[in-house]
């Protein structure tokens, strides 16, 4: 490992590693990065709409928005410094804190969580159907363990790994398979197939997708940042066009059909039952609950901490 | 006739390619005909990522060549260096390099950095073994000539152990050259976030979609960059020292 390390560090060396030197700044502009755990698609659309509309620099910051791949580990590059914002998923915010990463959520982008199974239409309606077969998930995953232990159905239904690719799906009639209501289900019906999406909130498992996180404690332009990010939301959802011709422009693996499905789907998962930015304490308490149950984060511990309401609140005081 | 064979080889192998192709649906195995059109309609991306995935590539083969023939002169030269860090070395080659590109990313950033560290980490194994294997075959007698003449440890180096060791080297080289296009991809699979394109990225990209044709083309693209790579060195080798080796073309 040590001569893994050393490789890794001539390597650096060699291609000169060193950050690019940053773009000029007005001098009263905080340059913010943002650190997106996907590429650039819909789900990161008012961050767009932000960067587009001048609502993050009327706000006083000056953003760059890092786009992502899979597994990107944004909680990290936030902890190194490569990134002010983290957009992260609720659990894995949660799993992360609970293993000394010092982050915490001030925005959730998604109020309902985003994940859930896609069956083919003339398949399950509901969980409760599914009583057998295959289902193709990220074994291993809070997803997989949260709805095998809700429905009971070990040694009834089968998981089998899912890498990504949704051509196992269309090409199995009988196939069930993760999904994310910002993905799957479009590019499946892009490709001619008619699906049902189970959302996971209905099942009970409802973290909040996509979530704002800084370090904690929140540095002092915090609140600033939620309360600009809540009207780059806003101004994204009342009219998505520029942001989506951005993405596309970014993201031209996207086809426009597949954007604009994608853009729409999202919609009420943006604006949840408790609207737009909102967080309460009774659903990071239940997602806190889950996780400990499952025993992906130490029993007692708590979302206590992980997140603070900045947009409605005062600014947050400045960190010692 | 024998210059034929391959010729043969790959045109039934695209037949049965393209029967098979017929019976499954396009998510699975498209034609061949159609593989060909995603690399004629996405050449421009398609020769961007190439263009990626071989800069990471070389460099990583570069970086592997210096430091696994560097360590593999020192390990030849020092029995008790080999010692102190050849069981290390091997934990260089069984780490997953799947796993630790997460890492990487961590530490270097998004990029070109990560998948050539993937292409260097695969490729090191391969020349460090080929390097300590071949100044190792020198044979004993033309030491003993070089010794009788009096020369140094330097000189016999450089006169003997090495070019004596070349086409070792160069057979780890050729190993090494395909392993490190899989390392760059490999890398490009965690490490790329689309900026700049990679063939490791499309691969990702095309499959989550089902645009198996793309799938395929960056597939094909992948192999080809492999394949020069491959008989890149190998002309290379014939030229360098195909005069003194009878055995290299």
């Amino acid at each position: 490992m040590r001569a893994a390390l050393l490789l890794s560090s001539l390597s650096a060396m060699v291609l000169g590693c060193g950050d690019p030197p940053a773009p000029p700044t007005g001098p009263s502009l905080v340059p913010v990065t943002i650190a997106l755990n996907w590429v650039p698609e819909p789900e990161f659309g008012g961050y767009y709409e932000g960067l587009l509309s001048g609502i993050y620099r009327e706000a006083g910051f000056d953003v760059t928005i890092l786009p992502g791949g899979p597994d990107a580990p944004t909680l990290e590059l936030l902890a190194t410094g490569q990134a002010q914002v983290a957009i992260a998923a609720g659990e894995e915010l949660l799993v992360r804190r609970a293993r000394g990463v010092e982050a915490v959520a001030i925005w959730p982008a998604l109020q309902l969580n985003p994940a859930g199974l896609m069956a083919h239409a003339e398949g399950p309606k509901t969980f409760e159907e599914i009583q057998g077969g295959r289902v193709a998930i990220g074994v291993g995953s809070a997803l997989h363990s949260y709805l095998w232990r809700r429905f009971a159905w070990e040694g009834k239904v089968e998981a089998v790994p899912y890498g990504g690719a949704i051509g196992p799906f269309l090409a199995d009639k009988t196939l069930i398979q993760q999904a994310y209501i910002t993905s799957e289900p479009c590019l499946a019906r892009a490709q001619g197939a008619e699906v049902t999406f189970l959302r996971a909130a209905d099942a009970g498992w409802n973290p909040y997708g996509a979530v704002v996180t800084v370090a904690d404690p929140p540095p002092p332009w915090a609140a600033d940042f939620a309360r600009a990010t809540q009207r780059a939301w806003e101004a994204y959802l009342k009219d998505p066009a520029r942001a989506n011709a951005e993405i596309a422009r970014l993201n031209d693996l996207l086809a426009p059909a597949v954007l604009g499905c994608i853009s729409e789907a999202q919609t009420p998962f943006v604006t949840g039952q408790d609207g737009l930015g909102m967080m309460t304490k009774a659903r990071w308490d239940a997602t806190a609950a889950s996780l400990v149950e499952l025993g992906l984060i130490p029993p007692g511990s708590s979302a206590d901490g992980a997140w603070r309401l900045l947009r409605v609140e005062a600014p947050a005081a400045p960190s010692p | 006739m024998r210059r034929a064979l391959p010729a043969v080889v790959g045109l039934c192998a695209l037949g049965l390619w393209a029967a098979l192709s017929a019976r499954l649906p396009e998510v699975l195995l498209p034609s061949p005909l159609e593989v060909a059109r995603a690399l004629v309609d996405h050449a421009p991306r398609l020769g961007e990522a190439a263009l990626t995935t071989t800069a990471a590539a070389l460099l990583g083969l570069l970086l592997a060549a210096v430091f696994g023939g560097g360590a593999g002169v020192l390990f030849a030269r020092s029995p008790a260096l080999e010692r102190a860090f050849a069981p290390y070395t091997l934990l260089l080659q069984t780490v997953p390099v799947v796993a630790i590109a997460p890492l990487l990313v961590v530490w270097l950033g998004y990029g070109l950095k990560v998948s050539v560290c993937t292409a260097a980490l695969v490729s090191f194994f391969p020349i460090l073994t080929a390097t300590v294997a071949g100044l190792r075959a020198t044979p004993p007698e033309q030491l003993d000539l070089l010794r009788l003449y009096g020369a140094t440890e330097l000189q016999t180096l450089w006169r003997l152990r090495l070019p004596s060791a070349a086409p070792f080297v160069f057979a780890g080289l050729r190993s090494s050259a395909g392993l490190s296009v899989i390392g760059a991809i490999v890398g490009e699979f965690v490490g790329s976030n689309g900026a700049p394109v990679s063939l490791g990225y499309l691969v990702l990209r095309s499959a989550r979609s089902a645009d198996t044709p793309l799938t395929f083309a960056a597939i094909v693209a992948s192999t080809a960059l492999a394949l020069t790579l491959y008989t890149t060195l190998r002309r290379l080798e014939a030229k360098l020292i195909g005069a003194w080796h009878p055995g290299v073309t």
